[in-house]
């Protein structure tokens, strides 16, 4: 008897380091994807969101909207995130890269001095992430009256472009201390600028997801009250509870990799009839 | 499901906005381009008649001629070389832009037939792209200030 609550418990051991190492492999693999489209493609989000900006500037004037590249980038984007859902915002944007990449390292420091920030509470989380359709809104809004330029010359992502780029930044004075409080944000909360902030972020929560490919949860399966994939998410949710904030989920895997009872896969429904 | 559905149709409306929208807008902008091409006609004929009558010519505004100039692009110079051609600009050609990415570069084409089409640095700057458009602005001032007529 004692020998089989002893081997019962090793196999839970064992298989809980499985999922550590799991986890270990995901958030590095993801950490190296994001280098590469650091490296390769620094600028794509706000070329995109750029695109959007001009069809907005040319309907407040009246004009025809011009076709450029940066509009077949956003073409490109829509579509990924209409088939795959968000993954260009877990994997490729340089902007959430770096918001990875500064959360991960204030963790690691408050690690090594044993304090750790207190979390967001629920309730705050949720009401914040509504804060970037208005963003949208004003930044379409401002473009929308031919002030698109304000935008520009105070928009944290234009300091960050430039000093992607190795430009003179000193002249963006509000646009630094916009980057600067994104910065304390994202080491406060994961994906802190992506859930709360970011206009093209609010496009893509507000656009279909085509069930091509998708993440899943079986819910029939999973231990009462359990909220392990809620607490692993970089966006507080559980899949398949509130179908309201779907368009939140940025595809990093988390909770597939984190459950212990492997309830959540990629189903590609329209391939595999349910 | 339900929620699925709502965004659909709300992402096919705005599709259809945009593209009826934009039927419209181009529809106008060639009526309005067909005009300014009829004004500039007439304009030139006028300007004809009146040194016909007055006997003495205007000096054209920049002096036939290549020249250079420069601005500061994104984090970068960038050279331009503008062709003036019977007191008009030309062509703009960008000589060297090396900070700024081929896209960049590509974009900048867009705004140099701008500048072209107004004879000037009035226009406006491509958004996404408002550090190399400025860049290219300032050069091309830059250069026509060398070929001003004094």
């Amino acid at each position: 008897m004692m020998e089989m609550k002893q081997k019962k418990q090793n196999n839970q051991k064992s298989q809980m380091q499985q999922r550590k190492q799991k986890m270990l492999i995901l958030r590095w693999a993801r950490v190296g994807i994001q280098v590469i489209f650091f490296v390769l493609y620094p600028a794509v989000f706000s070329q995109a969101f750029g695109a959007i900006k001009d069809i907005a500037t040319a309907i407040g004037k009246g004009e025809a909207i011009t076709w450029t590249i940066f509009t077949t980038k956003l073409m490109a984007l829509i579509i990924i995130t209409a088939v795959a859902g968000r993954v260009f915002c877990g994997w490729a944007c340089s902007f959430g890269a770096i918001g990875d990449w500064v959360y991960q390292i204030g963790q690691a420091i408050q690690e090594k001095i044993k304090k750790k920030i207190p979390k967001l509470p629920e309730k705050v989380q949720m009401l914040m992430q509504k804060m970037k359709y208005l963003i949208l809104l004003f930044v379409l809004l401002m473009c929308f009256i031919g002030r698109g330029d304000f935008v520009t010359k105070n928009s944290p992502w234009t300091v960050f472009s430039l000093i992607t780029s190795g430009g003179d930044i000193s002249e963006y004075k509000i646009g630094i201390a916009l980057m600067i409080i994104i910065l304390i944000g994202m080491v406060v909360k994961e994906r802190f600028f992506c859930q709360f902030l970011c206009p093209f972020g609010a496009v893509f929560s507000l656009m279909p997801h085509i069930p091509f490919v998708k993440l899943k949860r079986r819910s029939e399966n999973c231990i009462p009250n359990c909220t392990l994939c809620k607490r692993n998410c970089p966006v507080n949710m559980k899949l398949q509870e509130n179908e309201l904030r779907e368009g939140e989920c940025i595809v990093c895997g988390r909770c597939k990799y984190g459950c212990p009872k492997n309830n959540i896969s990629i189903i590609r429904k329209m391939i595999s009839s349910e | 499901m339900k929620m699925f559905m709502v965004k659909m149709i709300n992402c096919i409306l705005i599709i259809m906005i945009l593209f009826s929208y934009q039927s419209y807008a181009s529809k106008k902008e060639r009526n309005v381009l067909a005009f300014n091409q009829k004004v500039k006609i007439a304009r030139k004929e006028w300007e004809k008649e009146s040194i016909r009558i007055s006997g003495e010519q205007n000096a054209p505004k920049y002096a036939d001629g290549k020249y250079q100039g420069k601005g500061i692009g994104f984090g970068g110079k960038i050279v331009v070389e503008v062709s003036v051609c019977n007191g008009e600009i030309d062509d703009v050609e960008i000589i060297s832009a090396k900070k700024e990415t081929p896209d960049y570069v590509e974009m900048m084409n867009a705004l140099i037939e701008k500048i072209v089409d107004a004879q000037g640095t009035e226009v406006d700057v491509v958004s996404g792209a408002t550090f190399s458009s400025n860049g290219v602005l300032d050069a091309v001032d830059d250069a026509l200030s060398k070929a001003g007529n004094k």
